[in-house]
């Protein structure tokens, strides 16, 4: 049983590549055929776009800093569970009851992370210069806790989306202070992607994360190290 | 700087110059930058300030004087301001330098049709491609360093020491991320970072180019702006290349590997 999710789960790591993810060139996206083309993709997603043009100029240098520091860490965080998700994904895949359950909520992430990496891009903000980091970090999380069992891959889940869930509540409120329509815009897309993310949690509840061995002290840890990560991003 | 000075000298000139001068502590390069990033509109009828007038007149001096405290001097003294004026630039040469970086990327982007008071105006350059909106920009950005380039290994010696790295490095980001946002680059990826690091390494090779060419019209410079480009390209579709191949190595070993197992 164990040997078979090991070879499954290194199976799709020698698989992991960049293009199966969306936000990336076209020229690598090409070259992979399970990815939508960035036209669909942009058309899917089309009620998230939105931009700073108008309200950028007005803004003093601390609030500049302050959004796009918000943007990037952002962004690191969803290129994080968009690889947890992976790595759970690739042990879980045949799973019948799992294997959909995890596959929506990366579908999700994946939306999140399109619409942050186009808001990154469009708006003039640095990206996160630690991408290689989170990739790997969030693949062997994910794959870690999955290979130990569905219940620990769940309170992985729950413990992320707990710490990712208050992170997006932060930023509500201090994205309240700065009163514009464009500003209101991101609020609503970052409340629904909250929305999203607790849901998540809800999900990993139901499905035993509490069971998990050592849920306490399996649960602490990530939630630290998530914690960690955020202030890493925050700054670079 | 201005605090030592005796107070009726220092009345004399706060009511006598622009409000920039009219300060109670002394002028920092921060503060400087500021100022002249919000006085670089483009509007030409608009009458500059006198720290624009002594900078501007003073790099029409560097050709003779080179980087120096005594080409904003003279500047100083052809405009008639008082001789001590020429404070302006706290940190003497490196200063000047920043004054004509920031100044000439502004001019650049002017020259480009693009508005840099609107700092994320989304204008198409042309129906040009990436690579060759790139070029323009260079090109352009290089014959605004034509008139000083003489003395322009001097300022490439002044930016290389330690203590000017600071300067240095954010003219060289506010450039290349100019260059690549107008050029059309919209990545949020670690290409983000290695478009723009080989950019800077492009331009800033090509300026030391620039120093050597003897060539009417600086024409060497440009073919050899041209073949680095084009060498970028060319290694761009070699890596992704040489990415897929291992790719397929890296599946067959680990085919290898499972049926072993």
């Amino acid at each position: 049983m164990l040997r078979q999710r090991l070879v499954r789960g290194l199976w799709s790591c020698s698989r992991v590549q960049a293009p199966t993810l969306p936000g990336l060139s076209a020229r690598w996206q090409s070259t992979s055929t399970t990815t939508e083309s960035a036209d669909s993709l942009a058309a899917k997603y089309s009620k998230y776009q939105t931009s700073l043009r108008e309200i950028w100029p007005r803004l003093n240098d601390r609030q500049k800093e302050l959004l796009s520091s918000m943007l990037r860490v952002n962004q690191a965080g969803e290129i994080g569970a968009n690889y947890i998700y992976m790595g759970q994904h690739a042990v879980f895949r045949s799973n019948p009851k799992l294997g959909p359950l995890i596959e929506h909520m990366w579908e999700q992430e994946k939306k999140h992370l399109y619409v942050f990496d186009n808001f990154i891009g469009n708006n003039r903000v640095r990206p996160t210069m630690l991408r290689p980091m989170w990739v790997t970090a969030g693949y062997m999380l994910g794959l870690g806790t999955a290979l130990v069992g569905k219940e620990a891959a769940m309170a992985c889940t729950e413990a992320v989306e707990t710490v990712i869930g208050n992170h997006y509540d932060d930023q509500l409120r201090e994205l309240l202070k700065i009163d514009h329509p464009e500003v209101e815009n991101l609020r609503q897309i970052i409340k629904e992607f909250r929305d999203d993310e607790l849901e998540h949690l809800d999900t990993a509840v139901e499905h035993d994360a509490h069971q998990a061995p050592v849920y306490r002290g399996l649960s602490e840890v990530i939630k630290q190290g998530c914690k960690v990560c955020i202030e890493i991003a925050k700054r670079v | 700087m201005l605090r030592p000075m005796p107070s009726l000298c220092v009345q004399t000139l706060r009511n006598g110059l622009y409000p920039c001068l009219r300060r109670s502590t002394p002028l920092n390069t921060a503060r400087l930058q500021r100022h002249l990033a919000s006085t670089a509109k483009p509007t030409e009828s608009a009458p500059l300030s006198p720290v624009d007038r002594i900078m501007q007149t003073a790099l029409t001096l560097v050709p003779e004087y080179g980087w120096t405290r005594q080409a904003v001097e003279e500047a100083v003294k052809r405009l008639g301001y008082p001789p001590i004026t020429h404070g302006v630039c706290t940190n003497g040469p490196v200063d000047l330098i920043d004054y004509f970086l920031t100044q000439s990327r502004l001019r650049m982007l002017q020259l480009l049709n693009v508005d840099p008071s609107q700092a994320i105006a989304e204008k198409p350059l042309q129906s040009l491609s990436t690579r060759d909106k790139i070029y323009l920009a260079c090109k352009a950005r290089l014959q605004l360093t034509m008139p000083v380039v003489d003395r322009w290994q001097e300022a490439a010696a002044i930016l290389a020491q330690p203590s000017n790295l600071p300067v240095a490095t954010k003219q060289l980001y506010a450039l290349t991320d100019d260059i690549m946002y107008y050029a059309g680059d919209r990545s949020a990826d670690m290409q983000w970072y290695s478009k723009r690091a080989g950019l800077a390494g492009i331009y800033t090779t090509t300026e030391v180019y620039m120093t050597e060419d003897r060539t009417p019209q600086h024409e060497a410079t440009f073919e050899f702006l041209n073949r680095q480009l084009d060498d970028v390209e060319s290694v761009q579709s070699m890596l992704s290349s040489v990415k897929l191949m291992s790719s397929f190595a890296a599946r067959s070993a680990f085919n290898v590997l499972v049926s072993t197992i």
